[in-house]
């Protein structure tokens, strides 16, 4: 195997308690033993599982001329469900941290004093975030990416809603949100670890003629009927999202932007405080919003033309806005002005589903668009974050070689988003093209780094297996809503439970 | 022949930059690349910088501006800089396409008549 084709050789530790970071070497053996990314996480996360560790990690493909090979990672154990998840990274965040010479980061143990990490080739700087503590996420990405003297800089950071016990907190990809419905941001902010900067200028080598056939791959996707459309409103549309609902937000587009190496734009900037035909730059901070996360949309498109403005200051703020969206529902909240303030009041104090009497799956707001009971099952699994649309994209399931039953089309949205969080494929990108075959996926692995060994069905066996052995870590908190507690819902989820098994 | 960017079709998602260093360096990377994104992220404003022969050409989102050799870049942050240390896009001497017009997803970048 040439594993300086895909990885830079080196785990990261950083000891909390300690105050310390020390490199440990990504050995062959592990990515014979794990392949990649969440499943190195997992053999991480059990090996050291008195710590609570977080680790955040880079599939085997990241960063390489695969298609949409944006992805990694961040893995540990959900404050709110008590179960250990996985958060996928898109954008340009999981790319820069592997160029920045560190393919996985093990974070241990609790730090007594705000601290953040400063990743740059190949050094490690565990520094006192006192001045950015305190800071929302805007601020925090501005003052860390001038201190370091680049805009290239990617950051995983916290808000105000992290650091102060807020429950339904989620970690920042840059200015923006994340996927992280797990509160994985309240976990940081418990370990008074406010942000992970990352700056990359290493390189990996290149197979011969893996350029060409990565091309030719990415070709081929081009050919899916969504790939005439870009942005993030033409995936609300495929999910069938009543046109009339998603007007306002239309009306606001600015420009379409895609995570690395990706060919469809799952991004959309919605321009708030501009005219949305502006092409100049604008002098305003940040004059509108990315939209990163089609399920925060879908549950705030109640708030109509006030949807932009509430979820900027949810992004903020680093609050999870399909948490917000169900909180403010349930409030009866509509009115622009008063959900500002609401969400405000939510990231300041310790802000809890529950509490607010929410239904929940384990404490977190359930995927706001179907209660289908694939869908049900994908959230009562609680592996893979459900701000990911829980069907395939596009054509939906009919588009799929997949047969009617719940159980069956769960375990092939669990496969896609196994397999594409150990090789380091955009989630949206495995859902949008379902052509992107689990076995074509294993090919470009296969021949990025000379492994006969990564076939599909090796694949497949570990993609199952890191369902099976994350499911049955930590131990649920709380349970499905009681409108879900039902025989089907049960010998369904049995059924899945069983196929692990094989 | 000269490259072209139409800038509104990009999408920033930087295959290009690492097509283009795989022409120069033979490695997967952007460091060496004769283009590069430039994002100010939290105003949507983006568009690519080409590292020219005889000058710098920014395809700014509301239309071209070729700055000639020496002269200072209006709104340029500290991520413009490298791409001035940068080898000049050779249009790929030797390949049928410039390896980054291959690899644009969106037709963003293309060949045109000089």
């Amino acid at each position: 195997m040439d594993l300086e084709n895909a990885y830079m050789g080196r785990i990261l530790v950083v000891d909390l308690n300690e105050g310390t970071c020390e490199e440990e070497e990504l050995t062959e053996e592990m990515v014979n033993e794990h392949i990649g990314g969440a499943a190195i996480n997992l053999a991480l996360y059990k090996q050291h599982v008195d710590r609570n560790p977080i680790i955040i990690g880079t599939g085997l493909l990241t960063g390489t001329f695969t298609p949409s090979s944006c992805a990694g990672v961040m893995t540990g154990k959900s404050p709110v469900t008590g179960r250990v998840c996985h958060v996928p990274l898109s954008w340009q965040t999981a790319v820069e941290l592997k160029y920045s010479g560190y393919d996985f980061v093990l974070v241990l143990g609790e730090s007594d004093k705000p601290v953040r990490l400063w990743l740059h080739d190949e050094l490690a700087e565990l520094a006192d975030a006192k001045e950015v503590w305190g800071q929302d996420v805007w601020k925090t990405t501005d003052k860390l990416r001038y201190e370091h003297g680049d805009d290239y800089v990617q950051l995983i950071g916290i808000g105000p809603a992290g650091e102060k016990g807020c429950r339904i907190a989620q970690i920042s990809e840059g200015a923006w949100g994340s996927r992280d419905v797990f509160g994985l941001g309240l976990a940081m902010g418990a370990r008074k670890l406010k942000a992970i900067a990352m700056r990359g200028l290493g390189s990996l080598e290149v197979a011969d003629g893996f350029f060409d056939e990565c091309l030719e791959a990415q070709r081929e996707l081009r050919k899916g009927a969504i790939f005439e459309k870009q942005g993030l409103v033409a995936l609300l549309d495929a999910l069938g999202l009543d046109a009339a609902d998603l007007e306002p937000i239309k009306q606001k587009v600015h420009r379409h932007s895609a995570s690395f190496n990706c060919a469809y734009a799952a991004n959309t900037y919605l321009m708030i405080d501009e005219p949305p035909g502006l092409l100049k730059e604008s002098k305003q901070d940040a004059p509108g919003l990315l939209l990163t996360d089609p399920a925060g949309v879908i549950s705030l498109l109640f708030l109509k033309e006030g949807l932009p403005v509430v979820l900027r200051e949810i992004n903020r703020l680093g609050l999870d806005p399909v948490a917000c969206g169900a909180l403010l529902k349930k409030e009866g909240v509509a009115e622009v002005g008063e959900a500002v303030k609401r969400v405000q009041a939510f990231a300041g104090e310790a802000t809890d589903l529950e509490d607010a009497g929410v239904e929940n799956v384990y404490g977190i707001a359930p995927w706001p668009l179907s209660e289908a009971l694939e869908a049900r099952l994908i959230q009562a699994v609680s592996v893979f974050s459900h701000a990911v649309p829980l069907s395939p994209l596009g054509g939906g399931w009919a588009d799929v070689s997949v047969g009617e039953g719940p159980a069956e089309r769960a375990q092939w949205w669990l496969d896609r988003m196994a397999v594409s969080s150990i090789l380091g494929i955009c989630p949206i990108a495995a859902l949008l093209s379902p052509e992107f075959t689990i076995e074509k996926m294993a090919e470009l692995g296969a021949k990025a780094v000379d492994w006969d060994g990564l076939t599909k069905e090796a694949l497949l066996m570990q993609a199952r297996k890191l369902v099976k052995e994350t499911h049955a870590l930590g131990e649920a908190i709380g349970t499905v809503p009681s409108s879900w507690a039902s025989s089907d819902l049960d010998g369904a989820l049995e059924k899945l439970r069983q196929g692990w098994e094989g | 022949m000269e490259l072209a960017v139409e800038s509104l079709k990009c999408i920033g998602c930087r295959t290009c930059e690492y097509a283009c260093n795989y022409h120069h360096d033979m490695d997967c990377s952007a460091n060496g690349a004769s283009l590069m994104l430039h994002r100010a992220e939290k105003r949507d404003y983006f568009g690519m910088m080409v590292k020219r022969e005889k000058d710098l050409l920014l395809a700014r989102p509301e239309g071209p501006e070729v700055v000639p050799p020496g002269e200072q870049v209006e709104g340029a942050g500290a991520s413009s800089k490298p791409i001035l240390m940068r080898a000049p896009c050779d249009l790929c001497e030797d390949e049928d396409e410039p390896f980054c017009v291959k690899a644009c997803p969106t037709g963003c970048l293309s060949m045109v008549e000089s």
